[in-house]
């Protein structure tokens, strides 16, 4: 037996074999540090065991792996498991190809993850535990958030499919997250979001986000149909008519010809989509419409859920969490329509943020607000000390300022990682706001990386108001994320970010939390008399983090950006740790 | 002569069905630019171990070839993505599509680095890799040359690179005949004949993981139609409801 003693309050979160893996880790309630898995592997849709991860985690903390209290990972395996056999089962025989893969890779790996874990950690079994995906989502929420211990939320799930539940009304209350009610499978609106995904000719669950972009130019003409596919049952929930899709027992083709009689025929895999108003045809009318179509469906649906969690839980604010939470404007359409009068979400509502969740419910308690180890965390949840990258400096913020005032791109560089899809403020190109082609000044240098995605507006949140309507809710939290509708100065001043239904999206920037940006922002309101700056997150092939120096020189030099500001001092270094007991497979 | 035609022209219509998709040719140019991309960081990690200037310098300029190809192979990608649109969202969505596909139909380059193998093989044996690896590599480009001639700016691209892999067969090759005139001929013999038998073995190992999945997958199709079927047509009866329902109480130790 070991002489070691465990280490009190050391507590990992795991999210493994699905995409988002990645761990967390909290000692003595408190979120010390949390890294996906595709930092490491730089794949996107990383879905292994989160190895490196881990490590990465218990190096910034010095935590051995043998000494923590206990793991959870963010799944109950035999529950999906059981749900995989009874959905299979039940769409007999035309699950037959599917079957056999599903099984294959779960009777081969996933059904024995409680020893994996244990082998890797060198841990005793009884120090492994499992938490339902969506009460990770949940204690995820609370914690990103910033709940405070004493402080009571309602929280929403809006999920595609983990155990039996696809979405939940849940509470949080005196540092306890409990669900209250869920939607069973296989009546999912991440499924058939992710159904519509690839129909359009993408890789299915990549990001709902991206449904904005195309939504941009969309009308509402299937409403009807969407309100045949997933009506609202009397209770508030919803359903799925399954007769189009194929998610429910097929992992791979998610959508039945049935789809393609509803909305006609779908993209080839990999086909290039364009937005409408741009003078394309009617098929890019028909995808824009197709995304506004699902964007409204969620809002209505999540709508109609929200009233009836408001009626249950009667409790403080609303927590968005899950995949469909990615989308911005579901936080303004909720804000806006009630019955919450405070709605937030955040950095990670999709499944990166559930290993945090998994560790959060893994310590007792939920951990009272973030907080994170290393000179720059500044409240941020991910990693910033350690394996985080020491960035060369090449010019200095007067310089800097005078380049981007020229019109030039600018990449804003700062030591550490966030959790989460997008960069909030470490891994940014930045560009001016006015002028009909400044979205597209910040995004080109991205495109010419193969990369790219919606260009957001910086604002100062204490000057937020005077730019768009953010409720005073989300003006005054740290950092504030949605598309809320512009005021006529913002239109006049930055036609390029503005939609057609005349919303913005917007992050606020705290003077507390993201200081050097904000002083920045002021420096460049003080030049042009408006305080805003374009952002879009910088990725190195296709990750919003980029590890190492050599990985962000390279991604700059791809995307021809000339100017970079960096921030922050050079991260800690970690303490030298013994992972597992088998350490040496290393 | 025959039979490397019979060999060589399943592989050319191959290579030209790929340059037929848009997507597969944009996937399989982001492909090879990673792959090169990793050999030229496994070089450059090798330049800092290698004591002779001589092959020092031809490594530093082999690994400086291969970010170039990484460079123009991206931007020949990035020319095609360009072509097709520039708004924001659906430049990220290519982007992560390239990427899927990429994995799933593209065509791999040399595929035969991994992080630190200086260190693991040695000398020898690992300029020996490198010339296996180059001449396969030398060949492949050779034949995406061939069969990317209706897109002559893709064709721009491979040639540049075929040029740069002959230079790589050829130093390696250099280096090699170096040693064995210093009277290394075995040692360089046996390196060159495991870096062949190593791809060798190593595409058995594929072919035999590849084997045990399917034999594995039929077991289990198998079973679904003769000892599931009973199950599967009484569970075809089970309808799913929606609506709200109670959550399982959760029990942390629990699996289900």
């Amino acid at each position: 037996m070991s002489a070691r003693e465990t280490r009190r309050g050391a507590v990992l979160g795991l999210c493994a074999f699905q995409r988002g893996a990645g761990a967390a880790l909290v000692v003595d309630g408190r979120v010390v540090a949390a890294a996906e898995e595709s930092w490491f592997s730089r794949r996107p849709d990383e879905d292994g065991f989160p190895r490196r991860a881990a490590q990465a985690c218990l190096r910034a903390a010095g935590v051995n792996g043998a000494d923590l209290e206990r793991v959870v990972l963010a799944e109950k395996p035999l529950a999906q498991f059981e749900r995989l056999l009874a959905t299979q089962l039940a769409a007999f025989p035309k699950s037959a190809k599917s079957f056999a893969g599903t099984m294959f890779t779960w009777l081969g790996d996933r059904l024995w993850i409680k020893s994996r874990i244990a082998d890797e950690f060198g841990l005793p079994a009884e120090r492994i535990e499992f938490a339902p995906r969506l009460l990770c989502h949940v204690a995820s929420a609370a914690v990103q958030c910033g709940l405070g211990a004493v402080e009571s939320a309602s929280v929403l799930v809006l999920d595609d499919a983990g155990e039996w539940g696809t979405a939940a009304l849940a509470t949080v209350r005196n540092g306890r997250a409990e669900l209250l009610q869920e939607v069973p499978f296989p009546h999912s609106l991440g499924l058939v979001g992710a159904a519509l995904e690839q129909f359009l000719g993408r890789t299915p669950g990549a990001e709902l986000g991206w449904f904005e972009g195309l939504a941009a130019g969309g009308s509402d003409r299937f409403r009807d149909t969407f309100e045949a596919l997933v009506p609202e049952e009397s209770d508030g929930s919803f359903r799925v008519d399954t007769g189009p899709f194929r998610f429910h027992f097929d992992g791979e083709r998610l959508f039945a010809p049935g789809l393609e009689a509803l909305f006609g025929p779908a993209r080839r895999p990999g086909e290039p989509l364009a937005r409408a108003g741009d003078g394309h045809d009617e098929r890019a009318r028909r995808d824009a419409d197709l995304a506004a179509g699902f964007l409204n469906l969620t809002a209505r649906r999540a709508k109609s859920m929200a009233r009836v969690l408001h009626t249950k839980a009667q409790a403080g604010p609303l927590l968005l969490a899950g995949c469909v939470a990615q989308t911005r404007r579901l936080v303004d359409l909720l804000g806006e329509r009630g019955p919450f009068a405070d709605v937030r979400v955040g950095a990670a509502p999709g499944p990166e943020g559930l290993a945090l969740g998994a560790a959060a419910l893994g310590s007792g308690s939920l951990p009272s607000a973030p907080h994170t180890v290393g000179a720059t965390g500044q409240g941020s949840i991910g990693l910033f000390s350690g394996d985080t990258e020491v960035f060369r400096a090449d010019a200095d913020e007067g310089t800097a300022l005078e380049a981007l005032l020229r019109g030039a791109p600018l990449a804003w560089l700062e030591s550490g990682l966030e959790l989460g899809p997008e960069s909030l403020g470490r891994r940014l190109v930045v560009g001016r706001v006015d002028g009909a082609h400044a979205a597209r000044a910040v995004l080109a240098p991205l495109l010419r990386d193969g990369a790219g995605e919606c260009a957001r507006l910086l604002v100062p949140s204490e000057v937020a108001e005077r730019w768009c309507q953010l409720g005073p809710a989300a003006a005054a939290s740290a950092v504030a994320r949605g598309a809320p509708r512009a005021h006529p100065e913002l239109v006049a001043l930055a036609p390029s970010v503005v939609g057609a239904d005349g919303r913005v999206h917007v992050q606020t920037v705290h003077r507390d939390r993201q200081p050097n940006l904000h002083r920045f922002l002021h420096r460049v309101g003080e030049r042009t008399g408006a305080p805003l700056l374009l952002a879009a997150t910088l990725r190195a092939r296709g990750s919003a983090a980029a590890l190492s120096a050599q990985d962000v020189d390279e991604a700059l030099e791809r995307a021809g950006i000339a100017h970079r500001l960096v921030h922050g001092p050079p991260p800690k270094p970690s303490p030298q740790v013994e992972f597992a007991a088998n350490a040496e497979r290393d | 002569m025959r039979n490397q035609l019979v060999r060589f022209q399943p592989a050319l219509a191959r290579a030209r069905r790929i340059w037929r998709s848009p997507a597969r040719t944009r996937a399989t140019l982001l492909a090879f630019a990673e792959t090169e991309e990793d050999g030229a960081k496994d070089l450059v990690a090798a330049t800092r171990r290698i004591a002779d200037p001589f092959l020092r310098g031809h490594v530093e300029r082999h690994a400086a070839d291969e970010r170039r190809h990484a460079t123009i192979l991206r931007q020949r990608a990035a020319e095609l993505a360009l072509d097709v649109g520039e708004g924001g969202g659906a430049g990220a969505d290519s982007r992560r599509d390239l990427e899927g596909s990429a994995r799933r139909g593209a065509a791999a380059s040399h595929g035969f680095y991994s992080a630190g193998l200086y260190d693991e093989l040695g000398e020898v044996a690992y300029v020996a890799m490198l010339h296996v690896a180059e001449r396969r590599a030398a060949k492949l480009f050779e034949l995406h040359h061939r069969a990317a001639e209706t897109d002559p700016a893709t064709a721009a691209v491979f040639a540049e690179i075929v040029t740069d892999e002959k230079y790589h067969v050829a130093y390696t090759q250099k280096i090699l005949e170096r040693w064995r005139a210093a009277g290394r001929g075995h040692e360089v013999d046996e390196a060159l004949s495991r870096a062949r038998s190593s791809r060798f073995v190593g595409a058995w190992k594929r072919l035999g993981l590849r084997s045990a999945g399917g034999l594995g997958r039929v077991l289990l199709y198998v079973a679904y139609f003769t000892v599931l079927a009973p199950f599967g047509l009484v569970a075809r009866r089970q309808r799913f409801g929606g609506g709200w329902r109670d959550p399982k109480p959760h029990t942390p130790a629990s699996q289900s």
